[in-house]
């Protein structure tokens, strides 16, 4: 018996009804260490889910995970009915801003490119429909001008927008990012949220671990919030509450308008 | 001006350095990118105890021999190096430069007590002229699976080299590319200790890409610009080196090193 039940969500208004992302009692240990437990939900596309917990909570553990990069689990993950492994083109992975070396030698345009890699393999030959893709890809996040301008001349914003254009050029319908809001100024954070809003109404599944709790019912639909365990999932005006805040953070403070 | 190209000794050196040179600069723009560039200098020290001791075993010197030798070593310092920065409450780099270190320290000890006519010079600073038909193969075996093997993955690489765990989230074999990486650095160390030695191998791995760096935008026009850069400075060392009568391993590093120099203040920047 799982201590969670099942919770669906999307069914109703997703455009098509097998783009379902579902994580079944999922446990992960690294070595002996307990990182995560008794995850279990199951979400469609066009929404924009916030992953919520303190430091050392799991949610980076959960979103790797779906990643593909956490070998070592117990239960199941799977995309559209099949395991993850078998869904790298469809699952994006953006990972925090500060892991990108911004003196690593390629323009706006080539991380762009970097996209096509599921489709094109390591040798496949580049057509002129990727670079198609590639061009909508940097227009969609109105990155034209700076196409050809080096990493390390971005700013924290305009690199984020890269990576989540370098998704859109991989075609992907699940975006997983990790702390995207992290060390960017308010007009960044601002552009950054309504474009989430727009990535999710046009049919994309947004998964976002975040720990600034101001922000949490404007930026996301649902919420699943981790403490090592799953303490909850759901739309985030039944579920982000008082007393899940404080199964979330015990011992804290948690001061938001709920 | 170019007759010394009618004794067969040049004609390999040449030959030689045409293809060390390339396939390290192209290998290079791996390690540099991966950050690796502590760990290149540390694997090329560490490969000398391993060596001597094979030659102490087998009674000789041969490239399997050195090659045997050499992985042996490696693979000794790689996995104590994992041992002793988990043990010892010491970062990865301190681990790993005081067991090279080490390990250089008792290959100097052994290589006094080889048989033949081994030369310690010829260990540090490398002799390229001595080259041996048989060691001419080696380089192009080497040189040849490096260039086929960079090719083979090459989106692979570059994701892998930007940031592993994008990479790894699109399929791409992190772990193999991995362990790839370390064995093509060990084999393309071996042949380069013969052309410029185990204290200036490490160079002809970084310089050339750190040179490149200051120029180009793409990751794979760095791979491959490395290694023409590295192939062409190898030529010209050759042939500097006989005109001036200089040591080529040295002349080489230092006319790489010029080229760093330069670029750095010519090349367009921002």
């Amino acid at each position: 018996m799982s201590p969670h039940p099942i919770t669906r969500l999307g069914d109703s208004h997703t455009p098509e009804k097998h783009h379902l992302l579902s994580v079944e009692n999922l446990h992960i240990h690294y070595g002996k260490i307990c990182a995560l437990k008794n995850v279990t939900f199951e979400i469609g596309c066009g929404h924009c889910v916030g992953l919520l917990g303190q430091n050392g909570a799991g949610k980076s553990t959960l979103i790797k995970t779906i990643a593909g990069l956490n070998q070592k689990l117990t239960g199941s993950a799977t995309w559209s009915g099949r395991p993850l492994s078998e869904s790298k083109a469809e699952i994006a992975y953006l990972p925090q801003v500060g892991n990108i070396d911004p003196l690593f030698p390629l323009t706006v345009k080539g991380l762009v490119e970097l996209g096509r890699y599921p489709h094109l393999g390591p040798r496949g030959r580049w057509r002129k429909e990727d670079s198609e893709v590639v061009q909508t890809a940097l227009s969609s996040l109105k990155l034209d001008d700076l196409a050809g301008r080096r990493l390390f001349q971005l700013s924290g914003g305009q690199l984020q927008r890269a990576q989540i254009a370098r998704a859109l050029a991989q075609e992907a319908h699940v975006l997983l990012l990790d702390e995207p809001f992290a060390g960017l100024d308010e007009p960044s954070q601002d552009f950054l949220s309504d474009l989430f809003r727009e990535l999710a109404d046009n049919g994309r599944l947004l998964l976002v671990c975040h720990h600034d709790l101001k922000a949490v019912p404007r930026l996301f639909d649902t919420v699943l919030m981790l403490n090592r365990e799953m303490v909850a999932f759901g739309p985030t005006q039944d579920v982000f509450t008082r007393e899940n805040l404080a199964k979330t953070f015990p011992g804290q403070e948690v001061v938001v308008h709920v | 001006m170019f007759d010394f190209l009618n004794y067969g000794f040049n004609q390999r050196a040449l030959l030689a350095v045409l293809m060390i040179g390339f396939s390290n600069g192209a290998l290079g723009s791996l390690v540099v990118l991966r950050k690796n560039s502590l760990v290149i200098s540390a694997l090329s020290h560490s490969l000398l105890p391993g060596i001597a001791l094979a030659m102490l075993v087998f009674g000789g010197m041969s490239p399997f021999v050195g090659l045997a030798g050499a992985m042996f070593s490696a693979m000794v310092v790689g996995l104590a190096t994992v041992y002793v920065s988990r043990k010892g409450l010491l970062d990865h780099q301190t681990a790993l430069t005081v067991l090279f270190t080490s390990a250089f320290a008792g290959g100097l000890l052994m290589l006094e007590h080889l048989p033949g006519n081994v030369k310690l010079a010829d260990w540090l600073f490398g002799n390229i002229l001595g080259l041996r038909n048989m060691d001419l193969w080696m380089s192009y075996i080497v040189s040849f699976l490096i260039v086929l093997l960079l090719a083979w993955y090459r989106r692979g690489w570059i994701l892998y080299l930007f940031e592993p765990s994008i990479a790894a989230s699109m399929g791409v074999p992190v772990t193999r590319l991995n362990y790839l990486q370390t064995g093509l650095m060990v084999l393309a160390l071996v042949t380069s200790l013969q052309a410029v030695g185990a204290v200036l191998s490490s160079a002809l791995f970084i310089i050339p890409t750190a040179t490149m760096l200051q120029w180009v935008k793409s990751p794979r026009a760095l791979i491959w610009s490395s290694g023409a850069l590295g192939s062409i400075a190898g030529m010209v060392s050759i042939c500097l080196s006989n005109w001036w009568d200089v040591q080529t391993g040295a002349t080489l590093i230092l006319l790489l090193g010029c080229c760093f120099m330069v670029s750095l203040v010519v090349a367009p920047k921002r």
